[in-house]
């Protein structure tokens, strides 16, 4: 079928448009980094949802030291709340997406653990200037 | 397997190719099972995604949903329902994305960049899937997803731009 279409014009292996969209995509992709990088904030709260429905939240203003919060359900995982961040230590799902995902500590960042339909987001009450100029 | 069969016969080639693509499929969900885990969490390097290429552009869009689908099965029979939906969307869109450039694009774009293009597509509709499953903000890796779909795919399209034309000259 097309293979004898492919027989006119040979594809080649790089061309020009390949760079073009390399370099569309990384600086769309790393434009999104910076712009979610940037609503940093103190006010922190986790969010905990199992199929999107709320299980836990804690605002972590109310973390002065570091807790361990079990989350029951088909699998055990621990979530460890700290104050500036938290992070799921174990889990038993096969994966273990979840728990190399490691410390997440900006407001936006998410844990996801598919296996258990848990994810762990960050988000910020106010977000506050990085700078305050005059 | 309808969907190998071209107008007039059978097509007994595309056949075989489809069946053996669909088997390296499996050989390298697996052997990527293997491999430690990339930096970025949930990030495949994507190496399933170059059988599905190869069977795309060697059969069509026939080809291609065939594999794909052979691939989703393996995958629910082996890690489960959840990964077997995750594994069909990303195949599904990277393949109709790939399929679409390889026949539309009028040859303004190499291996290379089909393959970026498949690669980011199968991370986005991994993305769609969990986003599906879970809800919320899945979409924060995307970024980062980008980035390590534009190192894969690019490893993907060098595979194809060596394997493709050798494959294409066997007459059988």
């Amino acid at each position: 079928m097309q293979n004898n279409k492919n027989k006119n014009t040979v594809r080649k292996r790089v061309t020009a448009w390949d760079f073009v969209l390399m370099a569309v995509l990384v600086c769309v992709a790393v434009s999104a980094i910076f712009i979610q990088h940037g609503n940093s904030d103190e006010l922190l709260e986790v969010v905990v949802k199992k199929d999107s429905e709320i299980i836990y939240t804690q605002s972590l203003s109310n973390v002065s030291r570091e807790t361990d919060v079990p989350i029951d359900g088909e699998y055990n995982i621990i979530l460890k709340v700290m104050p500036d961040g938290v992070q799921i230590i174990s889990s038993d799902c096969g994966d273990k997406v979840c728990v190399n995902t490691g410390k997440i500590t900006r407001s936006g960042q998410a844990i996801v653990c598919l296996p258990a339909h848990i994810s762990v987001t960050l988000r910020g009450g106010e977000p506050e200037a990085d700078v305050i100029v005059g | 397997m309808k969907n190998s069969k071209q107008k007039k016969k059978f097509n007994t080639t595309a056949f075989a190719q489809t069946a053996m693509l669909s088997a390296l499929t499996i050989v390298l969900s697996f052997l990527e099972g293997m491999l430690p885990e990339l930096p970025v969490p949930g990030a495949k390097l994507g190496l399933a995604n170059l059988a599905v290429m190869t069977a795309t552009d060697l059969n069509g869009l026939g080809g291609g949903l065939c594999t794909t689908l052979i691939k989703a099965f393996f995958a629910v029979i082996t890690r489960g329902p959840v990964a077997g939906f995750m594994s069909l969307c990303g195949s599904l869109l990277s393949m109709l994305v790939m399929w679409f450039f390889m026949n539309y694009d009028r040859k303004k774009l190499g291996y290379v960049g089909i393959g970026v293009l498949g690669a980011v597509s199968h991370n986005l509709g991994q993305l769609i899937a969990a986003f599906a499953i879970i809800g919320g903000s899945v979409f924060f890796y995307l970024p980062f997803l980008i980035i390590v779909a534009v190192f894969t795919g690019t490893f993907t399209g060098i595979v194809n731009s060596l394997l493709l034309p050798a494959v294409k000259k066997v007459k059988v």
